[in-house]
């Protein structure tokens, strides 16, 4: 469905991106929101994302990857670019950051979804301290620096962390 | 910046999308994933393997001037479809019928989507909105019953005038002259018999104009007053 409506954006259809944001919106905000953790900040993002979206709607190559996959993309590194300019300007632990999103466990939340076990099942083989570092990184959108900072661990040790999970999930999603 | 040893960029990739890198290193990324192939593989990948976590996240209603803030950022909207205007001679070219019916597919679909969207429906299966090509008016609709074939409705019970019929045809993809599937009875439903046609993505469907007792050709006469595309749903 998400591919048929690409393509129909594609075709130059603004009703199709309009169906689009319909359905995908609340959640593509509420990545951004987790990310930047301040509404006028997503907002910006996602509304620079579906610009995104419409203009490449037409080099969206199924072949390539899930369309589902492709939105999120677009919308978190929009978020990611914004959230790693706006960090050089302000303290990272602004205390008006961070209280407004509701704390929910990932990998739990994985077991939901009907795409998620194998992932899941995955991240639970990695080890605790490895796992908690990549989760961060993506949910929350932290930097190294920052996932270093958040857990109180060395930035070389968090990096060593981080890529140690990713190789051990890698040949565990592969596997 | 970009390594070449492959575990460093696949790690690099990796990295990138799950977001730790600096502001420097994602646009180092960023520009050279426009000419580097290989590394937009290796992200499509990570992409694909990080996906379900991304949906693991909470929805949130996003503004409510959001969607207008978007829609007034697009270029101005271009005409989605040239209308279909039949010419006699060229009924049985179905290069004709293709091209005819490529430029309403993404609006059929669009179409089909928003009803997906307020009716979800499990089951699989395949849909599509005919419309008329002058008005892009959503007239019927046809979808695919389990057990049974597929079933048009009429969405406007607008009829043809009298002593006219409406005849549904069907061009598979790759399909060189249309089928009719039969004359629309007067209520604007007709069940079709599965063994009649059978449902195919990207099946062009069209309702012709005909005399009242159908085609007296076994192909299309009069003009197409609805078209549409059967898509999967899902």
């Amino acid at each position: 469905m998400l591919e048929t409506l690409l393509g129909a954006c594609a075709a130059g259809d603004q009703r199709a991106l309009r169906l689009l944001y319909d359905r995908e919106s609340p959640r593509l905000y509420g990545l951004a929101l987790r990310i930047l953790r301040q509404p006028s900040a997503a907002a910006d993002a996602v509304q620079d994302a579906f610009l995104q979206i419409w203009q490449k709607a037409a080099t969206f190559d199924p072949a390539r990857g899930n369309a589902e996959a492709w939105l999120v993309s677009i919308v978190r590194y929009r978020a990611l670019d914004a959230v790693r300019r706006r960090s050089r300007e302000i303290l990272s632990d602004d205390p008006g950051l961070g209280d407004t999103v509701e704390e929910f466990d990932p990998v739990d939340a994985l077991a939901a979804r009907r795409d998620g076990a194998r992932l899941r099942a995955c991240l639970q083989t990695l080890e605790e301290r490895n796992r908690r570092a990549i989760l961060l990184a993506f949910v929350e959108g932290l930097s190294h620096s920052e996932v270093a900072d958040r857990i109180a661990t060395p930035l070389g040790t968090v990096k060593a962390w981080i890529r140690r999970g990713m190789i051990t999930l890698k040949g565990c999603l592969e596997s | 910046m970009i390594p070449e040893d492959p575990i460093e960029r696949d790690a690099l990739a990796g990295e990138y999308v799950l977001g730790v890198l600096d502001l420097a290193s994602r646009a180092a990324i960023a520009a050279a994933l426009e000419h580097d192939a290989d590394l937009r593989r290796l992200v499509d990948e990570w992409q694909d393997r990080l996906q379900p976590l991304a949906a693991t996240v909470p929805p949130m209603p996003p503004p409510e001037d959001l969607w207008p803030r978007i829609a007034a950022a697009l270029p101005r909207p271009v005409a989605p479809v040239v209308p279909f205007r039949a010419k006699p001679g060229l009924w049985h070219n179905a290069g004709i019928w293709r091209l005819s019916t490529v430029g309403m597919s993404a609006l059929a679909a669009g179409l089909a989507a928003l009803m997906l969207v307020r009716n979800p429906v499990p089951a699989p299966g395949y849909i599509a909105v005919l419309t008329a090509p002058q008005n892009l008016e959503a007239s019927f609709l046809v979808e695919s019953r389990p057990r049974a074939g597929l079933v048009l409705t009429s969405l406007t019970h607008a009829g043809p005038a009298t002593g006219r019929a409406y005849e549904l045809w069907a061009l598979p993809p790759g399909g060189t002259r249309p089928v009719s599937l039969g004359l629309v009875p007067a209520g604007g439903r007709l069940a079709l018999d599965p063994a009649r046609i059978r449902p195919s993505a990207g099946t062009a469907l069209m309702i012709s104009l005909e005399p009242e007792t159908g085609s007296p050709t076994g192909q299309p006469t009069g003009p197409v007053v609805y078209q549409g595309q059967l898509i999967e749903r899902q």
